[in-house]
């Protein structure tokens, strides 16, 4: 159970720059709910989730995880019980390290056994039958640096390291846009069966609105540091993309300006399309 | 032949401090300037102790005093947010009036004390004092060696390795960064005056000033031993250290050798060995962009 009450956050206070990126965020996230996340650029989706993840103190307001106030630890404390992945597949891993290594590092989180070795027979039989789900063949490359996988490649094992150890709350940020239109799917997919496998409360990120709508159980429109939309239940399941596209409309008075979002439905719909 | 093996065990003594440069430079992936000063701990506190009687006592603390001497450096860096750079440049300026302290003077003769060396011409009696001197720094840095080399397969080492690799994930892997730099700081600079103090011990003296451009000669060293050996391994990076130090007191001894230039000039040329070679990549890059831009 996640709740964040009344989050604010301003960037470059008294300047003329100020800029109020989060506006009052209450939220309320059960256990196990997916939750997808959508909004125009600078609506405040990737401040939200820095603010989750404890990359700043936010200046007002409460974050609760499991009935502990989590609003003042720090960073990398948090990071035992929440995993986070971002739109850019190099900031997931060490690309100088081993696809093992990379692994080793995220199995070590929580464990307090520093002076452990990394890479025993048994941490590399347990490491090899996880890539071995991924389908991608690695489980064979296990010593190959990571700098030289593909994205997609680099993003799925990101995924392995995320949810290595089933973390409290999963933060996807944007984790598929890198990718090309059929590795995306491919790593949402992996994602999906992740997720439900393990019942993991996730947030994700996305500008693809069909995915949005058709991935998880909840759906948060954001606007100006603010969530304007919370749809769930018979009322998303009704939602077609169109009628969130003339909500938007409605609500904010101009069009989502999000231009990688309309691109992306294209690409979409070409995908589809072809299929 | 005899100057030979004299330039490779000199070679050998400043090993050590090669190694902490190749940590910190390398692994860290952060330039530490805190080895000038660090060295001459070392060798001030194995100084004092050899002359009190207990040379072994006065390596230890010398590995305690480079390490207290690092974390300075390092929580200047994490906490005060200081440039790495100025950070070691600011601990080093101190260092100066700590290390006359310590030391009572700008030098000390240790001719008639205890080396650490002699508990093996002591155990072996009929063995010559050169030959035991050449084993013990043998045994000592094949032993750091080892041992670094097991300590970079653990989780700690992993986190030092990720840390200079992409720090930001290893945060995300809820380690304290922070805290991985001030470690590797005062791991480096554990062998860096570890590496003074046994000097201090084999030269017989300890003087104040024997810690300037240390840094210097360390970077070349890592780089003579990374243009011999590549980088592929720990293990390998922390053996071409080792070497590329030994290589550069041989090729130090043979332009001596053969007057082919002035002991004055010493520094000069090891700055330009370390300015040419860390410009090699960029030069690389710029030849191959000339020769594109011909080719089109």
């Amino acid at each position: 159970m996640l709740e964040l009450k009344g989050l604010e956050k301003t960037y470059l206070k008294h300047t003329v720059n100020e800029h109020r990126a989060l506006r009052g965020i209450d939220l309320q996230i059960a256990d196990g709910e997916f939750i997808t996340v959508i909004g125009s650029n600078g609506a405040g989706k990737s401040t939200l989730f820095n603010a989750v993840a404890g990359t700043f103190f936010c200046e007002r307001g409460r974050i609760v995880l499991d009935g502990r106030d989590i609003t003042y630890v720090r960073e990398h404390r948090r990071a035992r019980q929440i995993s986070r992945i971002f739109q850019d597949p190099m900031k997931g891993s060490a690309p100088g390290l081993t696809i093992a290594e990379n692994i080793a590092l995220a199995y070590a989180r929580g464990e307090n056994h520093l002076f452990s070795f990394a890479l025993s027979r048994r941490k590399l039989e347990l490491f090899r039958d996880c890539l071995a789900q991924l389908n991608m063949d690695l489980e064979n490359r296990m010593n190959t640096r990571m700098g030289l996988l593909s994205g997609g490649q680099r993003q799925a094992v990101t995924l392995l390291m995320a949810t290595i150890h089933t973390p409290r709350l999963l933060l996807l940020d944007e984790h598929t846009a890198a990718l090309d239109p059929l590795t995306a799917e491919r790593v949402l997919e992996m994602t999906r069966s992740i997720v439900a496998e393990r019942n993991i409360t996730t947030l994700m990120i996305t500008h693809n609105i069909n995915a949005a709508l058709s991935t998880g159980s909840r759906t948060l429109m954001m606007e100006q540091g603010q969530i304007i939309l919370d749809l769930e239940g018979g009322t998303r399941d009704a939602m077609s993309v169109p009628d969130l596209l003339a909500v938007y409309r409605e609500k904010c008075g101009k069009a989502l300006d999000n231009d990688r979002m309309l691109l992306d439905n294209e690409q979409n719909m070409d995908v589809h399309g072809s299929e | 032949m005899a100057f030979f093996l004299d330039s490779v065990q000199l070679g050998l003594e400043y090993a050590l401090m090669a190694v902490g440069v190749f940590i910190t430079f390398r692994i860290l992936n952060i330039p530490d300037l805190t080895v000038d000063g660090s060295f001459t701990l070392g060798i001030v506190i194995s100084s004092v102790f050899a002359v009190g009687g207990h040379p072994f006592a006065g390596l230890l603390l010398a590995l305690l005093g480079g390490a207290l001497a690092g974390t300075v450096t390092g929580l200047l860096h994490t906490r005060a947010h200081i440039h790495p750079i100025l950070a070691g440049i600011l601990t080093t300026y101190g260092l100066y009036t700590v290390n006359i302290k310590i030391l009572g003077g700008p030098n000390l003769s240790l001719l008639n004390s205890k080396k650490f060396f002699d508990v093996i011409t002591a155990a072996f009696p009929s063995m010559s004092r050169s030959a035991a001197q050449a084993i013990a720094i043998i045994v000592v840095c094949a032993a750091v060696v080892v041992i670094l080399n097991l300590f970079f397969k653990t989780v700690a080492g992993l986190c030092i390795q990720a840390t200079g690799n992409n720090e930001e994930m290893v945060r995300a892997s809820s380690i304290n960064t922070a805290a991985v730099k001030v470690g590797t700081f005062a791991l480096a600079n554990a062998l860096v005056a570890l590496s003074g103090g046994l000097l201090a011990q084999y030269q017989g003296f300890g003087d104040v000033s024997s810690g300037s451009g240390m840094v210097v000669i360390g970077l070349a060293s890592v780089i003579i031993g990374e243009v011999l050996f590549g980088h592929r391994s720990i293990l390998i990076g922390l053996i071409s250290a080792v070497c590329g130090c030994v290589i550069y007191r041989i090729i130090i001894a043979l332009a001596l050798h053969y007057n082919l230039f002035s002991a004055n000039a010493l520094k000069l040329l090891s700055a330009v060995i370390v300015a040419a070679t860390l410009s090699v990549p960029p030069l690389k890059g710029w030849i191959a962009g000339r020769l594109a831009r011909r080719g089109a």
